[in-house]
């Protein structure tokens, strides 16, 4: 099978620090901006391809992923590709932030969009002076403009800004549970209670801290069943990738 | 405490772009004023364009609260990111039911007076009135036709608004007989600014479910009919009824099932609900009529809501169901059932009634049809004939009308409101 054996083939990947790594063609090939240098075959020469605008640790974790999504997807379940990425993201927010310029510079589209998901992920729930801290942009209205706006905007500066984060943490928490319709109706009952606005905020925070305690002893035993889901798949992949080869 | 604090870092306006577009709407509108570049990249439509395509994990359900107290809020959105948030739409100053949703945009009928519809973003707050439907005032001798069907139609690439509205028309004191009723239609398009009128022949019937579940889908308005054998569809181009059949199975498996008509990704999706079963199908071919089957969920999970629960909204991974007082979301992927909201206490409709398909955007209402002078002096002469035809109802709406200050998100000041070229011709 021609294709598949070029696709074998290994391809060097220098970075401007001094990092070299050697990698299968079809992983370099995913990274779009040196598609063509890789195509034309300079993977082969001794100097290999210099990727350009990355360092070593950055390439090497985007290469981890391009190891994953390229050359193993195939054979892993789309579950284990979630909690791959998942994974993959728990890092600083510096190293993120390189890892996206990376992705955006050597224009691989899929990890481009994770992160920038992940990115927008964290920006939910933040303030104006937030964010114009974490963009680096200056403050281009005076107080009385700002003041304006808020006054004209009510509804958009009120203090939900909290609930944005808090909810969509919780449910992440809830996915992990599959508990009776009772134990649900009663755990709804007791996040949502009533719709007033008022109330709506100091609810969330009171039940919060129960709901948090709650939830952290089933994850407890849930964990262990997700280790054990884990396992089968990864042994029903190692299955997979024998039958095929 | 903020990570970032320590390097703030200058991303190219690309990735900027692509990071704002995942954003739920609300933070973007606090966005708008970070800075002045942002407020003017947030204002395209390529990003408001890019903004819908990558929200369909925001779609959710949106509840009008039934009672209008002043602690319930008017509007109750709930999706699977964000959870549950209220909104209000007191920006409209008038107490409406809502009729109608597309893609992020409602349309609402003012309870106060009748024939007066709104389309209103409730994300944004924009909003306009549509010019009255009838020529003249409600009196006992020309009995209003109930507006029976009321169809919202946003269109995502053109950005054009249509609204269609039909009624069964009767002369007074007399039902009509036997099975050919005449349906007056009117359809209000924004590029116009006006309303089409025509009747049409219908010998369908519309239960309280139809009427709720309308679909906008290639510039056609689609609902289901009693009979379940059709969908019933108005070609909004061409002011024409026509009928698509049900897929055979769906037809062969009819006995004992029900059917309800939502949105699948921009296109008509019937759902049919058995006992165990409920099988979703898409519409994939709508000149050739074809379906094709692409869900079935096993309900015994909720088996003690099968009898009482209905779909409203759906997108590829997620279903929204509400019963009579709980709204039930389920993951097709992971197969998992979760109770999303719940209402307490006695409320004059159940939560299936007052549920419709929502996913807030930043799609905008109202586009500027005349300039703020001629809008005035247009004012002017509508207030005019609106007093000789006096009644309270006019004089509330000419009241609220001066009393609303500017709308939100613009630089312009007051409310445009569409108003004919020809006054006659409302």
């Amino acid at each position: 099978m021609a294709g598949s054996s070029k696709e074998m083939e290994k391809v060097l990947l220098r970075t401007a620090d001094g990092g070299s790594f050697v990698v299968s063609r079809c992983v370099a090939a995913a990274m779009v901006a040196i598609s063509c240098e890789v195509e034309a075959g300079e993977g082969e020469r001794e100097g290999g391809i210099l990727v350009p605008n990355v360092t070593r640790p950055v390439l090497a974790k985007i290469l981890r992923f391009l190891h994953i999504h390229v050359e193993m997807a195939p054979s892993l379940y789309p579950i284990t590709l979630e909690r791959f990425d998942k994974e993959f993201l728990n890092v600083s927010v510096d190293f993120l932030y390189h890892i996206l310029l990376a992705a955006y510079h050597l224009k691989i589209v899929s990890l481009r969009d994770l992160v920038c998901q992940k990115v927008a992920d964290m920006m939910k729930g933040k303030s104006i002076d937030e964010i114009r801290t974490t963009f680096n942009i200056p403050n281009e209205y005076t107080a009385e403009e700002m003041a304006k706006i808020t006054k004209k905007y009510p509804w958009i500066f009120d203090q939900q800004l909290d609930d944005e984060k808090g909810i969509s943490v919780e449910k992440d928490k809830n996915i992990e549970n599959e508990g009776t319709s009772k134990g649900k109706h009663k755990r709804t009952a007791d996040e949502l209670g009533s719709v007033e606005k008022d109330n709506h905020i100091e609810n969330k925070k009171g039940t919060n801290r129960e709901e948090e305690i709650h939830v952290e002893s089933k994850e407890g035993a849930s964990t262990g069943k997700d280790k054990q889901i884990e396992d089968k798949e990864e042994r029903e992949g190692a299955r997979r990738r024998r039958h095929s080869e | 405490m903020n990570p970032r604090d320590s390097h703030p870092v200058s991303l190219p306006i690309d990735l900027t772009i692509q990071i704002l577009a995942r954003l739920p709407t609300k933070s973007l509108l606090r966005f708008r004023s970070v800075c002045k570049l942002w407020r003017e990249v947030l204002s395209q439509k390529q990003f408001v364009d890019l903004h819908f395509a990558l929200s369909s994990r925001t779609r959710g359900v949106a509840i009008e609260s039934p009672d209008h107290a002043a602690s319930t809020p008017d509007l109750v959105c709930v999706d699977p990111i964000l959870g549950v948030s209220a909104f209000s739409l007191d920006f409209l100053d008038d107490r409406v039911k809502i009729r109608a949703s597309c893609n992020g945009l409602l349309c609402c009928s003012s309870v106060r007076s009748r024939g007066v519809y709104y389309v209103c973003n409730p994300m944004t707050r924009e909003f306009r009135v549509l010019p009255r439907t009838r020529e003249r005032p409600f009196t006992r001798s020309e009995p209003e036709y109930e507006a029976t069907l009321v169809g919202l139609g946003f269109d995502p690439a053109t950005w054009r608004i249509h609204v269609a509205i039909a009624g069964f028309h009767r002369s007074f004191g007399r039902w009509p007989r036997g099975g050919d009723r005449r349906l007056v239609c009117k359809v209000f398009d924004a590029a116009t600014g006006a309303w089409t009128r025509f009747a049409a022949s219908m010998c369908d019937e519309f239960t309280c479910m139809n009427r709720n579940q309308s679909v906008y889908a290639g510039c056609s308005m689609n609902w289901l009919t009693h009979c379940c054998r059709y969908v019933s569809v108005l070609d909004l181009e061409n002011m024409l009824w026509g009928k698509i059949t049900l897929p055979d199975e769906v037809l062969a498996t009819q006995q004992g099932t029900r059917f309800y008509l939502l949105e699948l990704e921009g296109s008509v999706s019937v759902v049919q609900m058995s006992r165990f079963w409920m099988s979703t199908w898409v519409l994939k071919d709508r000149a050739k009529e074809e379906w094709a089957l692409v869900d079935r969920v096993n309900l015994r999970c909720i088996d003690g809501y099968a009898a009482s629960v209905f779909p409203i909204s759906q997108t590829k991974d997620v279903v929204f169901m509400a019963t009579q007082k709980k709204i039930l979301m389920h993951d097709r992927n992971s197969r998992v059932w979760k109770e999303v909201y719940g209402v307490e206490g006695n409320f004059t409709y159940p939560l299936w009634f007052s549920a419709f398909a929502f996913g807030s955007t930043l799609f905008p209402c109202r586009q500027a049809i005349f300039h703020m002078h001629s809008v005035r002096r247009a004012r002017r002469s509508f207030f005019l004939l609106a007093h000789k035809s006096a009644g309270r109802r006019e004089s509330h709406l000419r009241s609220s009308y001066k009393k609303r200050g500017p709308t939100f998100g613009r630089s312009e000041s007051s409310i445009e409101c569409c108003l004919p070229k020809k006054l006659g011709q409302m």
